[in-house]
């Protein structure tokens, strides 16, 4: 036909999907089997010793092991019973073999029923080739299509370009006391917001904003004076200042506290709180990959147990969470880039970001964010007149004219005193809505659901709560729904 | 005669302008595809539907599999 130059990509579709690559058509905003797939399942070998490969899969934090040959072809699995007994007795004797197994395009639900069917927890995922990609495990397909991710019927619109999302309402940890944060969470829910998130730090950005409480105290007091609002950490970095086998015992108690209406948001952390015991400030990649390694070890921890960990990053021994809730709660994890928006559709139940990026919504969904949850902070200053929110937004947050390494490696308030001294209330204006305007609100909310958002929360910038919940209550969220 | 090509390969001639063809039938299509992809289905491969893509550009097909 004229063509003198034709390619046969011979593994097709199927290989491009299994590989987490973007996706387009009907079906490319709904989850698939292949999205929810734990890739660092532990894998051994025919001839490997069995006590050999118990000891890498306990130190893993994994329960079952699959046998590959070279080429990655799963030949088999070894759990249970056969784990434990004849340490020096070669794989091949002790294997189930030939496992079932499924392919990266099935539908969650099917497979869920399948595995209701079968009483399986578990279930391998190969490519059509039959090379393994990793496990899917049970309670991920039912976390990812129960309610609790999904609480927004009717409402939750996962395509691009409808303005449906769930509006949500800041918990500013920097700039308010601890009894006031609980205050505004029940005016926040009787406001008719459905969620709120937390800041979490150890100092304020600047010295202005003038607090920074404990946010686990926080939550658990939020707990006992709401009755419907989800709370979620917007976000907590579980990398050096808390151990992430704390946050897991934290955020297990808060879920515990919350049934149902408790997220974990996670992030890299900011080396204005992370410093504080004279660690040294790891650069992103490192950051990411230490905020990879302990979200794998929450959901370790939160698997119950005695459970040990010996990682590149953090070590744990012999570590039992008592305190379990009924339901886990989802892991948010927040994006800034490109490289973390892989991350967080690769690891995460969910995004977060702060202000409205397509592409960052982009990459989450084809790194295999596809029908999970997109959160974003959006900044606004209402004031009964523009000039005195414009004016009170570059008092208090002038942050919101930053960008970039900035945010993530000044050490002190009065370094980033010092960074928004430069920064003109013209350019906090650029990046917070100020003023009485409705339109201009519902207008900022509209353009992050066309970008892909499913949940938007506000942040109100100074002292006035009361005046914000009274103008959203009554002059922008009647207008959205 | 074409020449067999990996994922890697596929990206990387994509970004430089390659043109993906998807063989599978419509519907197929329709439900996803890889990004930017157009749909001939096999039984409809001849000079007259593929008069819209360019001589002098590669040409990437591809189906589900292999198989």
């Amino acid at each position: 036909m004229g063509f003198t130059q034709v390619f046969d990509y011979v593994a097709g579709k199927a290989d491009w999907f299994a590989n987490g690559l973007p996706r387009e058509g009907k079906r490319a905003n709904s989850p698939q089997i292949g999205d929810l797939v734990r890739r660092d399942v532990p894998v051994c070998h025919l001839d490997d010793r069995v006590g050999e490969v118990l000891q890498r899969v306990q130190t893993a934090g994994w329960d079952q092991c699959i046998v590959v040959n070279s080429a990655g072809i799963v030949l088999g699995l070894l759990r249970g019973e056969a784990l434990h007994a004849a340490p020096e007795a070669p794989v091949a004797l002790a294997m189930e073999s030939g496992p079932t197994t499924i392919r990266p395009n099935r539908m969650p639900r099917d497979i869920r029923e399948h595995m209701r069917q079968q009483g399986a927890t578990s279930v391998v995922v190969t490519t059509p080739a039959g090379q393994l990609m990793g496990v899917v495990e049970r309670q991920d397909i039912e976390r990812c299509l129960a309610p609790a991710m999904q609480p927004h019927e009717g409402r939750y619109r996962p395509q691009r370009g409808t303005a449906s999302v769930e509006i949500g309402y800041k918990l500013s940890c920097e700039e308010h006391n601890p009894s006031a944060l609980v205050c505004y969470a029940k005016q926040a829910e009787d406001a008719g917001f459905t969620f709120a998130m937390l800041s979490d730090h150890y100092h304020p950005w600047i010295a202005e904003q003038g607090q920074s409480p404990f946010v686990w105290s926080v939550i658990g007091s939020i707990a006992q004076a709401t009755e419907r609002l989800r709370v979620g950490t917007g976000v907590t970095c579980p990398l050096i200042r808390m151990h992430p086998a704390i946050v897991a015992q934290a955020a297990a108690t808060a879920a515990a506290l919350l049934p149902g209406r408790f997220m974990l948001g996670v992030g890299t952390g900011e080396n204005l709180n992370e410093h504080i015991f004279g660690d040294y400030w790891p650069p992103g990649a490192s950051r990411r990959a230490m905020l990879e390694e302990a979200v794998t070890l929450i959901r370790c921890l939160w698997q119950g147990g005695l459970r040990s960990h010996q990682g590149q990053y953090y070590t744990v021994e012999n570590a039992q969470l008592y305190t379990l809730p009924e339901l886990l709660p989802p892991v948010l994890v927040a994006a800034s880039g490109m490289r973390s928006a892989h991350m967080a559709g690769r690891l995460g139940d969910g995004l977060i970001t702060v202000g409205v990026h397509a592409k960052l919504v982009d990459r989450f969904i084809a790194a295999g964010g596809a029908g999970k949850p997109r959160y974003t902070e959006l900044s606004v200053c209402w004031a009964p007149e523009e000039a005195e929110a414009r004016r009170l937004a570059h008092a208090r947050w002038p942050i919101a004219g930053m960008q970039g390494a900035l945010l993530s490696d000044l050490r002190l308030p009065s370094h980033f005193a010092q960074a928004a001294s430069t920064i003109t209330e013209e350019e906090v204006a650029q990046a917070v809505i100020c003023g009485p305007d409705p339109a201009r609100h519902i207008a900022a909310i509209t353009q992050a659901a066309k970008a892909g958002y499913t949940h938007v929360w506000l942040h109100q910038i100074g002292p006035d709560q009361a005046g914000f919940f009274q103008f959203y209550a009554h002059e922008v969220l009647p207008k959205l729904h | 005669m074409s020449m067999e090509i990996e994922r890697e390969e596929v990206r990387r001639m994509v970004e430089d302008g390659a043109q993906l063809i998807e063989v599978l039938p419509r519907k197929e299509y329709e439900a996803e595809h890889l990004p930017g992809a157009l749909n001939i289905p096999l039984q409809q491969l001849d000079r007259q539907t593929t008069a819209p893509l360019q001589p002098d550009q590669p040409v990437i097909v591809y189906c589900y599999d292999w198989q």
